[in-house]
């Protein structure tokens, strides 16, 4: 059989008995669920046992690709893993990027379904049909650039997924890298692969993806090649990465003392941020497909860390973790960015972390003593690299750390960490909204199903305040019909957000599924109509507009239905207490939670409101925050109604 | 006069948009393999090298083909192969040191780049200036601006210092 656009296999490998199955890829379930993300849901269904501890052996841990990913289609470099999360207990799909699922789908594999655990530690190595469970001995113990330079210099042109000392460690905040320009797997990712002895995968393809249309791919290929080129900001971000957004991200990351306050952004930006990145040397780089990169090798010039480099997605990383921790240049903001980068551990969920307990430590409810003696003073740069230290090996108090939110949940109990933090389904959010507001991606933390994601959500809007024409302009990029958009837009405050977020998801559903980088800078060339007229040309299947959003709704009610059979519903999407309270600015003036327009403070009332009208937009028991019988018949998925009775309420 | 396939290294970001504009024009599907064209990372010097056909004065290929199946296109300039005179010997891919010749297992053939007429796809897909189709004489002034760029942004780090 021929297959266009996927790959055509999938490659099922248990770890425990070291046997690899070869299968074909089954085109009509690919189909039904478009790819990637979509396609893994459906797996991980079938595959995961309801109530498994994230770390057995029997835990399935999947990577793939989409339909669009290893064509020209530009910016089409995903690769999704899609797991149970040790770090919530929820399941889905995150992205990565660079080069391995790129490579995966050329070596012929749209998919890798792993499970079990290997004996001792082994690297998964994909070169086309030779796949091999290599010996990984020498890598265990190195961190992730150390073991990614090590099989780049093994295996030649090649992709690498690696994770580092923290995921060795069953860390649940462990995350891996995508050579070393994208990380995956916010939640613990890693801390699975450490559970599987599994150190790196490894792929490099020479084969081809067929176009069935080559003609009509062409067109709408080059249709997006054209916009690129017109763009007038191009140079800026490729010359300055995310950092080109610096002044929008800095008010959106802009917040320390366990969210509690606002510092003086001209402040920040002069010691660790914009100001400050553009003493840095740097290099950019991208993943391939891409026309707009923004990845970057950043060198330290002066000062104490003077000729460090870090390969990162971001600077920014580094100025949002050098902003919690009152870190005073560039050069220490490299440094941190770098180190949490090798260990392999969540930036953003870290950062909170230790930001929560320099905050205890100021209050004076915690001291040094309290920690096993760990450094808690904010603004110096060893003490914390220390404390990344021990949270990466679990030692002393770093035990407790690597644990995440449920370790500090342990050590100062539940209500306490409930008053103290905007944790939602285990992890902390993201976007702050009482800074930014309650826009798509800050409501979308509430009930994104497998707990807040800096990518949940948000796209096709992002930033809050556009002009109404704007935002309607989005919304028909986004692939929204007449009706969604005028019942999105019904409601005294201009936007009813519950409502939009159900499309703003589906719009995520279709990139995370056929392949597509949702950042923004990427997104923002992307409409409805080029994804239909790539799709179709690329498989030979026609899938109009609202074909696709249809197909993305099924994919959205299967990731919710996992999470679901886990026990997850409407008490789950709760906003936390702490968006209610205001947060303090450097002048000493009060930051509420206001809605898109900034019309008025946002109260309890009204934000459960918009989650019942998220609920209903959906479809969805409003009561209880699930999928409906009705809904899941209406989506062809009937063999997961009995599993509606799992929710916990 | 001739256009060339202007490299310049350290604007190149990896995207390998020039090998998969290469493969589907050539071959109407997308990969590495059938490109005529790679780009590599190279570790140590952090740099992406884009490796292809320079299209020699002196083709060490068109010097070692028993068949004269190598030959220059007057018009584009390209150096290029006659499938129906080549028997796929191989010895050009060993020659050349450039690794700009290759054996397509699937045709059964040598491949090459042949500047695609005079209109290169891998030119065309490059947005951040790693390819540029240009002139000899152009080429030169690029590299010396390109040049100075580099000189003028030291001098300035100096004044600031």
């Amino acid at each position: 059989m021929e297959y266009f656009g996927y790959a055509g296999k999938e490659l099922y490998i248990d770890l425990s008995t070291g046997e690899i199955e070869e299968k074909p890829l089954d085109l009509d379930m690919a189909v039904k669920f478009l790819g990637g993300m979509g396609i893994q849901q459906r797996m991980l269904f079938d595959l995961l046992k309801p109530g498994i501890d994230p770390f057995a052996p029997e835990a399935p841990l999947i990577f793939g690709s989409g339909p669009l990913t290893g064509t020209g289609a530009p910016g089409t470099p995903r690769i999704m893993a899609t797991l149970k999360y040790p770090e919530t207990g929820a399941t889905g799909s995150g992205g990565g990027a660079m080069r391995f699922g790129f490579m995966l789908k050329l070596a012929g594999y749209d998919h890798v379904i792993i499970t079990g655990k290997a004996k001792k530690p082994v690297y998964i190595k994909i070169v086309n049909d030779d796949v091999e469970l290599c010996d990984a001995k020498h890598l265990w113990g190195k961190d992730i650039v150390q073991t990614t330079e090590a099989l780049w210099g093994a295996h030649g042109d090649c992709g690498v997924i690696a994770m580092g000392q923290a995921s060795e460690h069953l860390g649940k905040m462990a995350q891996a890298a995508c050579d070393l320009g994208a990380s995956i797997g916010r939640g613990g990712l890693g801390g699975v692969m450490g559970s599987k002895n599994l150190k790196a995968l490894v792929a490099s393809g020479s084969g081809s993806i067929r176009i069935a249309d080559p003609e009509r791919f062409t067109k709408a290929r080059e249709g997006l090649f054209e916009r690129a080129k017109r763009y007038p900001f191009h140079g800026d971000i490729v010359r300055y990465g995310i950092m080109e957004n610096w002044r929008n991200y800095s008010i959106q990351f802009g917040y320390k003392k366990n969210r509690t306050f606002i510092p003086d952004l001209a402040e920040v930006d002069r010691a660790v941020g914009f100001e400050a990145y553009k003493k840095l040397g740097k290099k950019a780089f991208g993943c391939p497909s891409c026309f707009i990169v923004d990845k970057e090798v950043v060198e330290v010039c002066l000062g104490r860390f003077k000729g460090e480099k870090w390969f990162t997605p971001a600077y920014l990383n580094g100025a949002m973790l050098a902003t919690k921790f009152e870190l005073k240049n560039a050069g220490e903001a490299v440094k941190i960015g770098d180190i949490t980068d090798r260990y392999g551990i969540d930036n953003l969920g870290s950062s909170d972390l230790i930001d929560f307990l320099y905050t205890l430590h100021e209050e004076g409810t915690l001291t040094e003593a309290d920690v096993g003696g760990l450094p808690l003073k904010r603004g110096d740069i060893d003490g914390v690299l220390i404390l990344f230290e021990k949270m990466a090996y679990r030692e002393g108090f770093g035990n407790e750390m690597a644990d995440g939110w449920e370790g500090m949940k342990r050590v100062f109990g539940e209500e306490f960490m409930a008053k103290k933090t905007s944790i939602i389904k285990g992890r902390e959010g993201v976007w702050e909204p009482r800074i930014s507001g309650l826009g798509t991606n800050e409501f979308a933390q509430l009930v994104y199903p497998r707990g807040p994601n800096a990518e949940c959500g948000g796209s096709g809007l992002y930033t809050l305040g556009q002009p109404l024409d704007t935002v309607v302009g989005h919304a028909g990029r986004m692939g929204m019909s007449k009706k969604a958009i005028d019942r999105s837009l019904d409601s005294p405050l201009k936007i009813n957000i519950g409502r939009f977020v159900t499309s703003s998801e589906h719009w995520l559903a279709l990139f995370n599924s056929l392949g597509i980088c949702n950042r923004h800078v990427n997104n923002r060339f992307y409409s409805i109509g080029a994804i239909s007229e790539l799709y179709s040309a690329a498989t030979g299947i026609e899938r109009s507009p609202e074909e696709l959003i249809a197909y993305a709704e099924r994919v959205w009610n299967t990731f919710k239905m996992i999470n679901v059979r886990e026990g997850f519903s409407r008490k789950d999407d709760e906003p936390p207490e702490q968006w209610f309270e205001p947060m303090l600015d450097y002048k000493g003036e009060e930051h509420y939670m206001m809605d898109y327009y900034r019309t008025k403070r946002l109260t309890k009332e009204d934000v459960d409101q918009w989650i019942t009208d998220y609920y209903v937009e959906r479809g969805w028991d409003a009561e209880k925050g699930i999928p409906t019988k009705e809904k899941l018949v209406e989506l062809g998925l009937e063999d997961m109604v009995p599993d509606l009775n799992k929710a916990k309420l | 006069m001739k256009k060339i396939v202007l490299l310049d290294p350290e604007k190149c970001v990896g995207c390998r948009q020039c090998s998969l504009s290469c493969s589907f024009v050539k071959e109407k599907s997308f990969s590495l393999g059938k490109a005529r064209n790679t780009t590599l990372w190279i570790h140590k010097a952090e740099i992406f090298v884009p490796m292809s056909c320079q299209h020699c004065e002196k083709p060490l290929c068109m010097d070692v083909c028993p068949m004269a199946a190598i030959s220059r296109n007057e018009d584009t300039g390209a150096i290029v192969i006659d499938s129906d005179r080549c028997i796929g010997c191989k010895m050009c891919m060993v020659v050349c040191p450039f690794g700009a010749v290759t054996w397509d297992a699937d045709h059964r053939s040598m491949i090459k780049c042949d500047l695609c007429d005079g209109d290169p796809e891998c030119v065309k897909h490059c947005l951040y200036g790693a390819l540029s189709w240009m002139l000899g004489d152009e080429a030169a002034v690029h590299r010396r601006q390109s040049g100075a760029g580099y000189l003028g942004e030291a001098l300035s780090k100096l004044k600031e210092a």
